[in-house]
């Protein structure tokens, strides 16, 4: 009997090619007008890390010494030592859903917070340290970095532990020599974290909210809080319509000036500078190559760093970042290579222009 | 009739080959019930059941080999094997009147589940008390919507499969002046303020919120009661280069971004996939009854305001438990509801075969009582007691 199904395979063909057209959907684009919609409200950007979310957890005991901290933000807890000098020492636990991502790249992503150049597959079993704890083994990793214009060298102690379906990451960031003498303590607290038997209350502060403005070509666009900084462009500038999360845009020629600012460092100046530098086709730099390649411009009170790019398509960046008052300042002229370098003078002048209030 | 077409029609009269689908039919639904634990119900459906064959990647590959009929195979030979036994056995007589109706019955029954699979969309409104809304979203699929948003009263809506987005396509259409590049895809993900995680990777976006956002990928779940929110940065290209990057994502919680571009203003954005309707409801009031002095539920019931677009029409429906609101061939049932009880979910059915499985059921039983019946009466004409005369 089987022997026809291969047989008479046109017929089953046939039949294949019937049903698999009846199946297909319709996956094609569509167009269509609407009546005007509204844009409703978004809520909150976390979702529903607006409110407390209750689920089971990590619990740890904390050394005397440390201070506890109101958590805040991804912070599920956060504590303050001090050294021997008085130095701040700063003590997180955050987590994030799913795995957390890969290992490397939160090693070399922390070894570049302290400057240090990243670390290769090979090389990074040999940065790691087991500590145990009844939660399991947590990976520690401790990344001492090298003094950097005249700031003293940073060093990062950093632990995670995969637990409940969530990546657990501890830290301490400091001085370089305060946290060498606090890093027995850092571990012995590691080595306290259980899984915690009762529900355990996550994120007891709100998150910060972010929204958007109802018409983000039309009004202003949300931005760092507080006052705002002045400046003055030239006279061959014009100004274009607010966009989403800019302070200003203008023209310059055939370049364009874009100014933004956010709350926070946003990730630190190597990784926005590298990001940059993949906008216009470079591959990213380390914390050495960054502060070679960067300049630093003081105008009045205000610290400006520097830094231009030119990928191998012509496209070309000048980018000043400018942290000021708990906020990131970005000013950036972007464009072909030679707009941005036609209009480099004009953007230096204009920078010199910027004013705290 | 040549030897051909004789050895077809032996192959599909065969009761053998009834009994074999029917055995497939069994391991099919065995296997499906084991595989709901990492498919869930929906990914079973399409896998099993609304299939030819059950696909299985080849090991380090990415290439699909059939392993098995699916739903679609063994219910159409066994639709086949149906339609020509009974042509070829059966002769038309009122002695076998019965059987004919029932295998109709039968044949209406598989033919109302392939245009179920086929035909049927579900999908849901959420709506909060005195929220009105004229579409419905889907509860699994998501698209992207670049829309022209200039004229105060029309919003020109192009809505781009994310099929498109997953297999990072570029997309041109002649109603947008710029190219839609999908550079990445993220099945599911999460999306929070870079505030909330400062030492988070960077979103990989250039414009918009997205640069304000970090972004965590996910894995996929297949739970009935999670649904993913995939994400994507899509790079918008016009003539003179990149306009730049922006992050969507169907996340409710993501702010509407919109930017300008050759004096039109446009909006981009993930979402649940729409399907407009030629009217709108509102949420007058979701009511929760519970048994008095307890936390046991009672009845949910959802009384909407229907307003009808065509005719202006207004009226009020009262949706609940084995009530539902039926009009312009779909179905609106209480589904659920959220938000302490200020929002309700219904579920929207479109299927057009829908009565198909009553009017199968009916004739089949109607079929099967008037074959037993004719054997009934003829068993009993045959066993008439003899009347003894005193």
């Amino acid at each position: 009997m089987t022997y026809l199904a291969f047989r008479y395979s046109p017929h089953f063909v046939l039949l294949a090619t019937c049903v698999l057209l009846c199946g297909c959907g319709d996956k094609s684009i569509t167009h269509y007008q609407i009546p005007k919609e509204s844009d409703a409200p978004a809520p909150a950007f976390a979702g529903e890390a607006q409110t407390p979310v209750t689920q089971v957890g990590l619990a740890w005991s904390a050394p005397e010494s440390w201070q506890s901290k109101p958590a805040s933000g991804m912070r599920i807890a956060s504590f303050v030592a001090h050294g021997s000098k008085a130095e701040v020492l700063d003590i997180s636990v955050v987590s994030f859903p799913g795995d957390g991502g890969e290992d490397l790249a939160n090693v070399n992503r922390w070894r570049g917070q302290v400057g240090l150049s990243p670390l290769t597959q090979d090389q990074l079993a040999s940065a790691l340290q087991a500590v145990d704890s009844s939660a399991g083994t947590l990976q520690l990793t401790d990344s001492l970095g090298l003094p950097s214009s005249g700031k003293p060298a940073q060093r990062l102690l950093a632990a995670w532990l995969h637990q409940g379906g969530k990546a657990w990451f501890f830290k301490m960031l400091g001085d370089s020599e305060a946290v060498g003498q606090e890093k027995q303590n850092f571990i012995t607290f590691l080595k306290t974290i259980t899984v915690s038997s009762s529900p355990q209350t996550v994120a007891s502060t709100p998150m910060p909210v972010m929204t958007a403005p109802a018409d983000m070509s039309a009004t202003p666009v949300p931005t760092a809080e507080g006052a705002s900084l002045t400046w003055t462009v030239q006279s061959a500038w014009q100004l274009k319509p607010a966009v989403a999360m800019r302070k200003a845009s203008y023209s310059a020629g055939d370049a364009e000036i874009a100014i933004s600012a956010f709350p926070g460092d946003v990730g630190g100046a190597l990784a926005n500078v590298n990001r940059w530098r993949g906008q216009v086709g470079l591959t990213a730099i380390d914390q050495a190559q960054f502060d070679k390649s960067s300049t630093a411009l003081d105008v009045q009170n205000l610290h400006f760093v520097i830094i231009e790019a030119v990928g191998p398509s012509s496209k070309a960046i000048i980018a000043a970042l400018l942290p000021w008052n708990g906020s990131t300042w970005f000013f950036k002229l972007t464009g072909t290579s030679d707009a941005v370098f036609k209009q480099k003078a004009d953007f230096l002048k204009f920078l010199n222009t910027v004013k705290a209030p | 009739m040549t030897a051909l077409l004789r050895q077809f029609k032996d192959f599909f009269v065969s009761l053998r080959l009834t009994v074999v689908l029917l055995g497939l039919s069994i391991i099919l639904v065995f296997w499906a019930t084991l595989a709901q634990t990492d498919l869930g119900v929906y990914g079973v459906q399409q896998k099993f059941f609304h299939s030819l064959f059950i696909m299985v990647k080849i090991p380090g590959t990415e290439f699909p080999f059939p392993v098995f009929p699916g739903g679609y195979c063994i219910g159409g030979l066994l639709f086949i094997n149906l339609i020509i036994a009974q042509i070829s056995r059966l002769h038309l007589s009122w002695r076998k009147f019965g059987i004919w109706i029932t295998h109709l019955g039968l044949i209406m029954l598989l033919v109302g589940e392939l245009l179920s699979g086929l035909l049927q969309q579900d999908n849901d409104i959420v709506l909060d008390n005195g929220q009105t809304k004229n579409y419905a979203e889907s509860q699994r699929q998501n698209e992207l919507v670049i829309t022209d948003v200039s004229d105060p009263k029309i919003d020109d809506v192009t809505s781009i499969p994310l099929d498109l987005v997953a297999d990072l396509k570029t997309v041109q259409v002649p109603q947008i002046p710029f190219q839609i590049v999908a550079k990445q895809f993220f099945p599911n993900a999460e999306i929070a303020s870079r505030a909330q995680a400062p030492n988070a990777p960077a979103a990989p976006a250039t414009q918009g919120v997205g640069t304000q956002a970090v972004l965590m990928p996910l894995a996929v779940t297949v739970k009935d009661n999670e649904r993913n929110e995939p994400a994507a940065s899509i790079e918008l290209v016009g003539s003179e280069g990149s306009l730049g990057t922006w992050l969507v994502s169907a996340d409710p919680a993501m702010p509407v971004q919109k930017f300008d571009y050759k004096g039109k203003t446009w909006k981009i954005a993930m979402r649940a996939t729409r399907r407009y309707l030629p009217f709108s409801l509102t949420l007058v009031k979701f009511s929760h009854d519970v048994y008095p002095g307890t936390d046991i539920p009672k009845n949910f019931s959802s009384l909407v305001r229907l307003h009808e677009d065509s005719n202006q029409s207004t009226r009020e429906v009262l949706i609940y438990m084995n009530n539902p609101l039926r009009t312009h061939g779909l179905t609106f049932y209480q589904s659920g509801f959220a938000n302490q009880d200020r929002t309700a979910i219904l579920q929207v059915v479109r299927n057009p075969s829908w009565q198909l499985p009553y009017i199968a059921c009916l004739l089949m039983t109607g079929g099967l009582l008037f074959q037993f019946s004719i054997h009934l009466v003829g068993f009993f004409s045959r066993r008439k007691p003899e009347v003894k005369l005193a």
